[in-house]
């Protein structure tokens, strides 16, 4: 018992047990390093501020104002006689859907400056297709940059497949 | 018998450490590595042959409902892939990456340059356990052109 006591002092326990749980960490490290891989990145708020006042939005007047309010490239002034810019007018090919009413969006996808979305309706009911967009923040703080599309499946046996080759 | 064991601990201690950090380098970097490799080894090829001598390869990488959905017989997926590109050479362009995504270009002699599709996938225990393949249509950007650069008209 006294030379058990000699061997395992404080100093070998806590060593002993520092190795034991190193090693149990490690066991661990590829699945916590997937998982934080497959983690979806925060999406700045001038992005998420912009799609949910934008996507129920039904009016071109107020769409034109929230994409101003968002968007770098936007201008209240430039506008053709119907009231809206080239930067709203784009963003509408994109986000205005022939399948319904979208009431609200769901994030699919965010990563560093790219984000999906699905939009859905007031059923909940998403309507596909996702949209994607890439963007880039300006330093005043407004989306300075931006590439919008949508996201047609490549197999048609994906449930969000829409029938309809854009 | 306490030097020992105190010398084996710090050994433990040390080697766990150092393949952590290499775990930690190795897997931040092989996600996006993987991903770019699979869509290279899924249409980057000279002819079908290839492309069909490179199955087991592709399964290796995948779980088994992964390759289902990706092999050259699975006829829904072959018709919106295979079906843009068919038996000519192909060539793969990535134009951008991000961890579990990767959306590329394709040179091949029926697919227009400016063209994109995003490849979207999750690996768990080092193998494709889900995959989402899209085609990007209408794209729309501001007045600078966008962030994509690729091809005459993006």
């Amino acid at each position: 018992m006294k030379k058990i006591k000699e061997v395992f002092d404080l100093e070998t326990i806590a060593l002993v047990l520092v190795a034991l749980l190193l090693l149990c960490l490690l066991f661990l490290t590829r699945s916590i390093v997937e998982n934080r891989a497959n983690e979806y990145k925060v999406v700045p708020e001038v992005v998420t501020n912009f799609l949910t006042e934008f996507v129920p939005e039904r009016t071109l007047h107020a769409q034109q104002s929230i994409v101003v309010k968002y968007f770098a490239s936007a201008s209240s002034t430039d506008v053709d006689p119907d009231g809206a810019c080239d930067t709203t007018r784009n963003l509408l090919r994109v986000f205005r859907l022939n399948s319904g009413e979208p009431q609200t969006y769901r994030v699919c996808v965010s990563q560093h400056n790219y984000i999906e979305i699905m939009l859905v309706d007031a059923d909940g009911h998403d309507l596909p297709c996702r949209i994607g967009m890439l963007y880039r923040l300006s330093g005043s703080g407004k989306i300075g940059s931006f590439t919008a599309f949508r996201l047609l499946p490549v197999d048609a046996t994906d449930p969000e497949w829409t029938r309809v080759w854009m | 018998m306490k030097q020992f064991i105190r010398i084996v601990s710090i050994v433990i201690i040390v080697l766990c450490i150092f393949i952590g950090a290499y775990t930690v380098y190795f897997y931040s970097t092989d996600n996006s590595d993987l991903g770019v490799r699979m869509v290279c080894l899924l249409y980057e090829y000279e002819d079908f042959n290839e492309l069909d001598a490179r199955q087991e390869q592709i399964e290796s990488l995948c779980t088994q409902d992964v390759f289902e959905q990706l092999s050259l017989n699975n006829s829904d997926h072959f018709k919106g892939t295979y079906g843009r590109t068919q038996n000519f050479p192909t060539s793969v362009k990535v134009v951008f990456l991000r961890p579990g995504l990767v959306v590329y270009a394709l040179d091949n002699y029926l697919v227009y340059p400016s063209d994109l599709w995003c490849f979207e996938y999750t690996i768990t225990g080092g193998k494709f356990s889900e995959v989402r393949e899209y085609k990007l249509v209408g794209k729309v950007t501001d007045d600078k052109g966008g962030l994509f650069n690729v091809g005459e008209d993006t």
